[in-house]
C-alpha cells in the first residue's frame, strides 16, 4: 500500500471556554474514502476545518501531515495556499457568490489563482455534465434547488484536481437522485486516486459511496466514528 | 477575477452604491466648489483693478478711494479739479489718466461720467447701439442691462447717490445709446456716460467754478514710476494717490481667516464624505461576510480580499469624484449665469482643485478602509460556511 496522503495523530481541538474535541489518530490513502460520522455537534465540521487549513492546529493538539506538510506548523497563508490544489473543500453551507453565474462560481477557485485555461474550462464543462447540471451554467445561484447547488459546490471543490476532497454533509437535505449523483462523483474522484473525507450524519451515504456499478468508480470506504 | 468581483459586488447593490456615491460626491463637490469659488472670486476681485496702477482722488482714506473708484462699493472722499487730471496726464511717467465723475445711480448701478477711452480701457465692446456721442447718451453695462431690461433708445433718470433713496434728476433723462457685452469686470455693473452728462445734471445744485471729476484712473509707463509717483502726488499735491493692488491686498489679508475657515470647512466636508464611505463599506462588509468567507475557503489570500475591499472603496471614490466634478461645474456655471455674469471661470484651476480633492479623498478612503480591512481579515470562515 502506498504511504498515506493524510496522517493524523492524536488530533484534538478546543474552542475557547469549551472542552477539547478529540479526533484520535487515523490515516487516509489516495483512492480511499473516510466517512466521518457522529452525532450533531461532535466536531465533524471542525475536523474538516482543521484539515482544510481554515482552523489552526494548536501546539499541543496533535499533528496532521498532509502530503508531507505539517498542518500544525505552517502559517495561515501557507494553509490558504493548500486550497484548492491540494485540498478541495465542499462546505456544509452550499454557498456561492450571488452575482456570478454558476459557471463563474465553478471556476472561482482556479480564477482566484489566475489559472483559468481552456483546459480548465473544458474540465468544468465535463464536471457539470457528469453532475447533470450543464444546463444551469449561465444561471445565477439564486435560481438553483438545494440539490443542484450541492452538485455545483462539489464540482467547484473538484475542479482544480485536489489531492484531498473534504466534503461536509454533501448529501444533507438532497433528494435521492441528487444524493446519488453526488456520491457517484465522490466515488469516481476516489477511484482515480483522490483521497476523500466526508463528514455526514446521513445513514444512507455509506451504501451510496460503496455502491460501485463498475470497477472504474470503486473505492474503499472506511468509517471514523467521533464520540 | 478580483476586478470582476469588485464590479459585480457594487453592481449587485445599485441603490446602496448610488447612495454612497451621492453622499461622497456631494461632500467632494461642496469642498472643491467652495475652494475653487473662493479662488475665482479672489481672481475676479483682483481683475477689477487690472491696468489701474493708481487711483487719484480727494484726500482721505486710500482704501475708501480704491473701493469707490475701482469697485464702486463706497462713496468718494470728494471731488478733484479736472485741470489736476490734465496735469497728471501731462506727467511723463503717466501713460493714461482717465477722469471719472460719480454721484448718481440708476437701479443701484453707478452712473460713471468719463471720457470715451474708459470703455476701451476695460476691454468692453458693444453688444448693440453705439458709444455715447453727446451729453445724456448712456452706455449700459451687461449686468445692468440684464437686471433692468434697458434697451437701446430707452430713457431713464438718475438718482442722486447710490441707492433708491436719492433724489431723481427728472429734468435730465438719459437715453440709452448702446449696450455692452459682458467683460467680467466692474464696467458690467455700471452705466457709462460722458463727463459732460454728469456736469449737466449737477449744474443746478453742485455748481462749480471749475469742471470737476471724482477720480482719475492712472496707468503708468514703468515700474519705477509706480515706486515714485504715488509718493510725489501725496507729498506735493492736495490729492490722494492710492495703489489698488496694495489696498486690495491689505483688504484680502485682513480676510485671511475667512479663507482659512473656508478651507477647514472643505476638509470637514471631505472627511464627512469619507465617513459616509466607511459606513457604506462596513454595511457592505456585514452583508458580504459569507461571500468573503467563501472566497477565503476557495483559496483567496488575505491580500486578495484586502484588494477587493480597497478596490470597492476606490471605485466608489473615483465614481464619486467624477460626479463631484460635474456637480462643481454645474454650480459654478449657475453662479456665472445667474449671479456673476462675466465671471472668468478658470477650468484648469478647477481641474487642479478637483485633482487635489481627489488625491486627499483617495488617501482618506484608504484610511477609512483600514477598519474594514481589519474586519475582513478576521472573518470567521469556519463559522460562516458551516451551519452554526
Amino acid at each position: 500500500m502506498p504511504p498515506a496522503l493524510l496522517n493524523v495523530h492524536n488530533l484534538s481541538h478546543r474552542f475557547e471556554g469549551r472542552r477539547a474535541i478529540p479526533f484520535g489518530s487515523f490515516a487516509v490513502h489516495a483512492g480511499s474514502i473516510l466517512l466521518v460520522r457522529g452525532a450533531s455537534g461532535c466536531g465533524k465540521s471542525t475536523l474538516l476545518h482543521l484539515l482544510g487549513g481554515v482552523l489552526s492546529i494548536a501546539n499541543d493538539s496533535g499533528t496532521a501531515m498532509l502530503d508531507d506538510i505539517d498542518l500544525a506548523t505552517i502559517s495561515a497563508s501557507a494553509r490558504d495556499r493548500l486550497r484548492p490544489t491540494v485540498v478541495g473543500w465542499m462546505p456544509q453551507r452550499q454557498f456561492m457568490i450571488h452575482s456570478l453565474s454558476v459557471f463563474e462560481n465553478l471556476l472561482l477557485p482556479v480564477a482566484l489563482k489566475g489559472a483559468v485555461t481552456a483546459e480548465v474550462r473544458q474540465r468544468a464543462t465535463d464536471l457539470l455534465q457528469a453532475l447533470a447540471i450543464s444546463q444551469l451554467a449561465d444561471q445565477r445561484p439564486a435560481t438553483l434547488s438545494v440539490g443542484q447547488a450541492a452538485r455545483v459546490c462539489l464540482a467547484r471543490a473538484l475542479l482544480a484536481g485536489p489531492k484531498l476532497l473534504l466534503a461536509d454533509e454533501p448529501t444533507a437535505a438532497l433528494d435521492d437522485a441528487s444524493a446519488q449523483l453526488v456520491a457517484q462523483q465522490i466515488r469516481a474522484f476516489a477511484a482515480v486516486g483522490g483521497a476523500v473525507i466526508v463528514a455526514s450524519h446521513d445513514r444512507e451515504l455509506r451504501s451510496l459511496l460503496s455502491d460501485a456499478r463498475s470497477t472504474d468508480d470503486a473505492a474503499s470506504v472506511e468509517e471514523l466514528i467521533l464520540p | 477575477m478580483i476586478a470582476r468581483l469588485i464590479v459585480r459586488f457594487l453592481w449587485e447593490r445599485p441603490w446602496q452604491f448610488a447612495l454612497a456615491v451621492t453622499l461622497c460626491a456631494l461632500g467632494l463637490a461642496s469642498a472643491v466648489s467652495i475652494v475653487w469659488l473662493q479662488s475665482l472670486l479672489e481672481t475676479h476681485a483682483r481683475r477689477q483693478a487690472e491696468g489701474i496702477d493708481i487711483v487719484v482722488g480727494a484726500k482721505g482714506s486710500p482704501l475708501q478711494n480704491v473701493l469707490a473708484a475701482v469697485y464702486y462699493l463706497d462713496v468718494p472722499n470728494g471731488n478733484i479739479r479736472l485741470s489736476e487730471v490734465d496735469t497728471l496726464r501731462a506727467n511723463p511717467m503717466v501713460a493714461k489718466a482717465i477722469p471719472i465723475a460719480l454721484g448718481d445711480s440708476v437701479a443701484g448701478a453707478r452712473i460713471v461720467g468719463t471720457t470715451p477711452e474708459f470703455v476701451a480701457f476695460y476691454g468692453a465692446t458693444l453688444a448693440s447701439g453705439q458709444l455715447p456721442a453727446a451729453p445724456m447718451d448712456a452706455l449700459v453695462g451687461a449686468a445692468v442691462a440684464a437686471r433692468t431690461g434697458l434697451k437701446v433708445g430707452d430713457s431713464f433718470v438718475g438718482a442722486h447717490g447710490l441707492g433708491d433713496a436719492g433724489i431723481d434728476h427728472n429734468s435730465y433723462p438719459y437715453r440709452v445709446s448702446g449696450l455692452l457685452k459682458p467683460t467680467g469686470r466692474v464696467i458690467d455693473q455700471t452705466v457709462v456716460t460722458l463727463l459732460e452728462s454728469v456736469w449737466l445734471v449737477h449744474e443746478g445744485h453742485a455748481a462749480s467754478a471749475e469742471k470737476e471729476a471724482t477720480f482719475a484712473l492712472i496707468q503708468l509707463k514703468s515700474p519705477i514710476a509706480m515706486a515714485t509717483l504715488p509718493r510725489l502726488i501725496n507729498q506735493q499735491t492736495g490729492l490722494q494717490a492710492a495703489v489698488p493692488a496694495m489696498e486690495s491686498a491689505r483688504l484680502l489679508i485682513s480676510f485671511d481667516w475667512v479663507a482659512l475657515i473656508i478651507k477647514a470647512f472643505a476638509v470637514v466636508l471631505v472627511v464627512a464624505a469619507m465617513a459616509s464611505l466607511l459606513g457604506a463599506l462596513l454595511q457592505s462588509l456585514a452583508r458580504q461576510a459569507p461571500e468573503l468567507a467563501l472566497l477565503r475557503a476557495m483559496g483567496a489570500s488575505r491580500t486578495q480580499l484586502s484588494a477587493l475591499m480597497l478596490g470597492e472603496s476606490l471605485v466608489l471614490i473615483t465614481v464619486s469624484a467624477v460626479v463631484a466634478a460635474a456637480l462643481a461645474l454645474v454650480g459654478v456655471w449657475a453662479l456665472r449665469s445667474f449671479a456673476l455674469p462675466g465671471l472668468a471661470i478658470d477650468l484648469q484651476q478647477g481641474y487642479l482643485f478637483w485633482l487635489g480633492g481627489l488625491l486627499i479623498a483617495i488617501v482618506l478612503a484608504i484610511v477609512a478602509t483600514i477598519p474594514v480591512l481589519w474586519q475582513t481579515a478576521s472573518v470567521d470562515v469556519a463559522a460562516q460556511l458551516s451551519s452554526r
